[in-house]
């Protein structure tokens, strides 16, 4: 197949137009239950078309060896054994009993060198598919530019973490793609009206202020008023559900975990089923220099549960067959073994899993020779996954972003998806 | 010698009908008439005096104007009334203040600090344009600061926070003074856009590919010295074939070094010294971007100053100016750029040509069966969304915290000064900067909330929580020291209220129905009319009409 390793190619410019077509008109209505799946009109609502991805971010760098390509007994290995999946011949590291129950909905890809072992760098890789610094928009806002629908009940792309990265996540495409970022389960800045007005005046003064509105749209250009006036519905839809921010639910919370991550996860999964095109959750604290074992039993001791439930949680519900997931880092660990039994950056071959929305199962794509100290078959970098997740999601990762009349390849023109795992 | 003489003649022909011609404006509007063709029946209205008198203040100084100017602007009787309104604005100091926001952000896109106080360089940005310093007199300082003496810090920004970056600054001068973003021809001729050859990056990049970032080792500055060797290969990916070039600005002639000097420094480069070549690469720069034979540099300037007035370039992207991205009017842009060039590239007198022409004084309303006019016909005014200074300094206006503001600056400046005089220009200016400074804070707030990674309109969700709900704002729809809570307070009756509020935030009269409307709206705060007052004003502050330049 030929490729245009250009800058700017053009001949995909129909492309994107056939996919938004394709992708237009997704519906609302994904209002409604929020404590399980209470209601099945959720459920159905948003198993239909709309899909929607999950980004679990392990950050600061998970051990490739004591989570996805355990090497029990090598050399580097390290103390843990593996164990046995619910898919017949793949084995993880024993950190991860109860996603071992559900490695049927995921595949793992063992051979990623993003040949950096900077964080930024190598997370930027991960998110941009683009090496190096650039305005390339993350995969969250990418999402959240083609897939989600405008009149969505929650912001497109919402970010749980609780450190202030400070994220350009929407590069060029601009800030209304941009993450909303949300500090752990903390309701965002400005959530409350002003404590003098009742709730019967504030939405009176907003019906006002949408009656101002009529008069100066009706005979000037929709577009840029229309985005403006999307920004209060949001805000209005943030300020309805603020019960989002209060209390979790006990039932839920004793499968999930009472710790952040199990509430982060736990959030994830309303914030999916309430509307969001893209929900990212980071787990922080991976970058273990020095007692990377005692590190990851209580890193994974809290990832392996909550994440486990979602997952699962969100299979059953149907949700899984729109949801793309997918559990990454900035990079691997070395697999030599520091004086502080420690292991260091190491972003030259390590791993990542991922499943959902039509992803092939079960499979394990490439794999790192016996000590793991490199890639031995089907190498991928950051380029090759993120057209995998666009496609997934059926993007076509080949077309163009078209910024203002500028024609900008949204994926890497010079690579190509992982084709075993796209069905 | 009669070569000489032709010569002399051909120009005075050249020049001799331009007294004659009709002022730029009216020859702007005579060009984007005569593209419109069958579509000019669907013009939209000229604007109105009270459309046209917000829309000039917010883009020549950023912000609404005050009621009173409003009325005076209404009340003067003159013909050529909005002509001595803009003539009076453009000298004022807070127009210097709107270009010095306008260049920051297009030569700095928000950067952080690195080297340089961003204060010093907006006070340079400041003066300069207070004092209309020509656009080539202010690049030529940009491009040539090294930042080695204190009074040139400010303007060295532009390189220093780049940290002299090869890369990052080639670019940045590609898309700022020339309007081409060279960035794919790093690598290669690029691949779609013939006018971008591999050879115009590398061009730029030898002017600058010499001087490097030197960080004094007693005060710890950082400031630009350079070598007196180093020469610029290229390698295109595509073809392997190998190159190199001398400073070469797009196809304007290399500009070949002089012989080598016997000592080819003035200072010589050590970890203790700032290296001072006697042949500067890197002050070549300066002089062939301004030259008139570089018509890049006029036509980048001439279309970012039109965009900024009229909301969109005459080439769009404003960085993509090349042969297959052609301006939808070339006549026009060459007219702009050439007789900017003509004057000596005054700023102001080409913004004044621009706002007093037709066009920009067109109704942002469509006319009733123009439901989708093309943008680039301007049929109609484009809708401008306020820029994060211009909604912060607007919203101050209009709630009064800038006139309560200077009131309280003057009172200070007054007890501290004797005999301060706020109708000599220079204490004008000196209470003015006491407000800027003032204010500062509540700037930063809105542009932190509000401030976009690309110029593009981005609202979001955030965005409207901050104006629905954030205390800052509603701080400021307390009644206090005679500001606009204050007086609507003290009105005798709703409608009076309903009056000031439209006047004062929308700067236009309410009409009928809105007046109704908002009647209405104030009967369910009877109670609590003050609340019901100050909710109102949110609403305004909230609605699009004020979100956007219109």
């Amino acid at each position: 197949m030929k490729r245009n390793t250009g800058c700017h190619p053009l001949d995909h410019v129909h492309s994107r137009r056939n996919f938004l077509a394709g992708t237009a008109a997704l519906g609302a209505g994904a209002m409604a239950g929020l404590d399980g799946f209470s209601s099945q009109l959720v459920a159905d609502t948003l198993k239909s078309d709309q899909k929607r991805i999950l980004q679990i971010y392990m950050q600061g760098g998970v051990s490739q060896l004591e989570s996805w390509d355990p090497k029990p007994g090598t050399l580097y290995g390290g103390p843990f054994q593996s164990i046995p999946t619910s898919v017949p011949g793949l084995r993880i590291c024993e950190l991860l009993p109860y996603t071992a129950q559900k490695m049927h909905l995921l595949s793992v890809v063992r051979s990623i060198n993003l040949n950096t072992d900077d964080h930024h760098q190598g997370h930027m890789f991960m998110e941009k598919g683009r090496r190096g610094e650039s305005a390339y928009p993350y995969i969250g806002s990418v999402v959240n530019k083609y897939l989600a629908p405008t009149d969505s009940p929650l912001p497109g792309f919402v970010h749980i973490s609780t450190r202030g990265l400070t994220d350009n996540t929407a590069g060029f495409l601009g800030s209304s793609y941009a993450q909303m970022r949300l500090e752990g389960i903390v309701p965002p800045d400005n959530l409350d009206r002003q404590q003098e007005l009742s709730e019967q005046q504030f939405s009176r003064r907003r019906d006002f202020r949408s009656q101002l509105n009529q008069q100066f749209t009706s005979r000037r250009p929709k577009a840029l008023v229309d985005s403006y006036d999307a920004t209060f519905n949001q805000a209005a839809q943030l300020m309805a559900r603020k019960d989002l921010f209060e209390k979790q639910s006990e039932d839920q919370l004793d499968r999930y975990g009472r710790h952040d991550f199990g509430r982060y996860c736990l959030m994830a999964r309303t914030l999916l089923e309430e509307g969001s095109t893209c929900v990212k959750v980071t787990h922080h604290g991976y970058d273990t220099h020095a007692e990377n074992f005692n590190f990851h039993v209580e890193q994974l001791g809290e990832f392996d549960q909550p994440f486990s439930t979602l997952l699962g949680d969100l299979e059953e519900s149907g949700m899984l067959e729109s949801t793309l997931v997918m559990v990454y880092s900035e990079f691997g660990r070395t697999p030599k073994i520091n004086h502080r039994y420690g292991r260091d950056h190491w972003g030259s071959a390590w791993s990542m899993a991922l499943g959902g929305c039509g992803v092939q199962t079960g499979a394990v794509i490439g794999a790192t020779n016996d000590k793991g100290t490199e890639v031995v078959d089907h190498e991928v970098h950051g380029g090759h996954l993120f057209h995998t997740y666009l496609q997934a999601l059926g993007i076509d990762s080949t077309a163009n972003h078209d910024i203002d009349g500028r024609e900008i390849p949204i994926g890497d023109p010079a690579v190509e998806p992982i084709k075993e795992l796209l069905a | 010698m009669p070569l000489l003489g032709l010569l002399i003649a051909a120009l005075l022909v050249q020049s001799a009908p331009a007294q004659d011609l009709p002022p730029l404006h009216q020859r702007i509007d005579q060009l984007v008439r005569a593209t419109q063709g069958e579509m000019a029946d669907t013009l939209a209205a000229p604007a109105s005096d009270t459309e046209f008198v917000r829309r000039l203040y917010l883009d020549l100084t950023g912000r609404i104007p005050t009621h009173p100017a409003v009325q005076e602007f209404l009340n003067n009787p003159a013909d050529n009334r909005r002509e001595q309104l803009v003539d009076q604005l453009l000298s004022t100091p807070q127009h210097a203040l709107r270009l010095q926001h306008t260049f920051d952000v297009m030569l700095m896109q928000r950067l952080p600090k690195k080297h340089v106080e961003p204060t010093a360089w907006q006070d340079y940005l400041f003066s300069s344009f207070l004092q209309n310093k020509s656009w080539k007199q202010l690049a030529s300082e940009l491009l040539s600061a090294d930042g080695a003496e204190q009074a040139t810090r400010g303007q060295a920004r532009f390189l220093l926070d780049r940290n002299l970056n090869v890369d990052e600054t080639v670019r940045d001068i590609g898309r700022f003074f020339l309007g081409r973003d060279l960035q794919c021809a790093q690598c290669h001729d690029h691949p779609s856009i013939g006018d971008y050859p591999q050879q115009h990056y590398y061009g730029l990049s030898a002017f600058i590919k010499r001087s490097y970032l030197f960080t004094d080792p007693d005060s710890k500055l950082a400031s630009i010295g350079e070598k007196a060797e180093g020469d610029v290969k290229f390698t295109s990916v595509f073809t392997n074939e190998e190159n190199s070039t001398v400073p070469k600005l797009l196809n304007l002639p290399a500009i070949e070094d002089p012989k080598p000097a016997e000592d080819p420094y003035v200072t010589k480069p050590d970890n203790k010294a700032r290296g001072v070549p006697r042949y500067s690469r890197r002050q070549q720069l300066a002089p062939a971007m301004i030259a008139d034979d570089n018509a890049a540099f006029r036509l980048n300037i001439a279309n970012r100053l039109w965009a900024l007035v009229m909301g969109r370039g005459l080439v769009e992207p404003l960085d993509m100016m090349h042969a297959d991205n052609p301006p939808s009017h070339p006549e026009l842009l060459d007219l702009l750029a050439n007789d900017l060039r003509d004057h000596d590239y005054d700023i102001r007198y080409l913004v004044r040509q621009l706002v007093l022409s037709k066009t920009y004084q067109l109704s942002s309303e469509v006319a009733a069966d123009a439901s989708d006019p093309a943008a680039q016909l301007y049929l109609s005014s484009a809708l401008k969304p306020l820029t994060p200074e211009q909604l912060a300094w607007s919203t101050m206006q209009a709630v009064g915290l800038i006139e309560q503001t200077r009131q309280a600056e003057l009172a200070k400046l007054t007890a501290d000064n004797e005999g301060f005089d706020p109708a000599q220009a220079d204490q004008a200016l000196q209470l003015e900067r006491a407000v800027h400074k003032a204010l500062e804070s509540h700037v930063t707030t809105y542009i932190d909330v509000f401030a976009s990674a690309n110029s593009a309109f981005g609202p979001t969700a955030k965005q409207a929580l901050f104006l629905e709900n954030n205390e800052l704002l509603s701080s400021w729809l307390e009644p206090a020291n005679g500001n606009l809570l204050d007086q609507l307070n003290a009105t005798a009756s709703n409608d009076d209220a309903i009056s000031t509020l439209y006047l004062v935030v929308l700067s236009r009269p309410a009409r009928d129905e809105e007046r109704q409307a908002m009647a209405q709206f104030l009967d369910t705060f009877a109670a609590d009319r003050l609340t019901g007052l100050a909710q109102a004003t949110r609403a305004i502050l909230c609605s699009a009409e004020f979100r956007f330049n219109h």
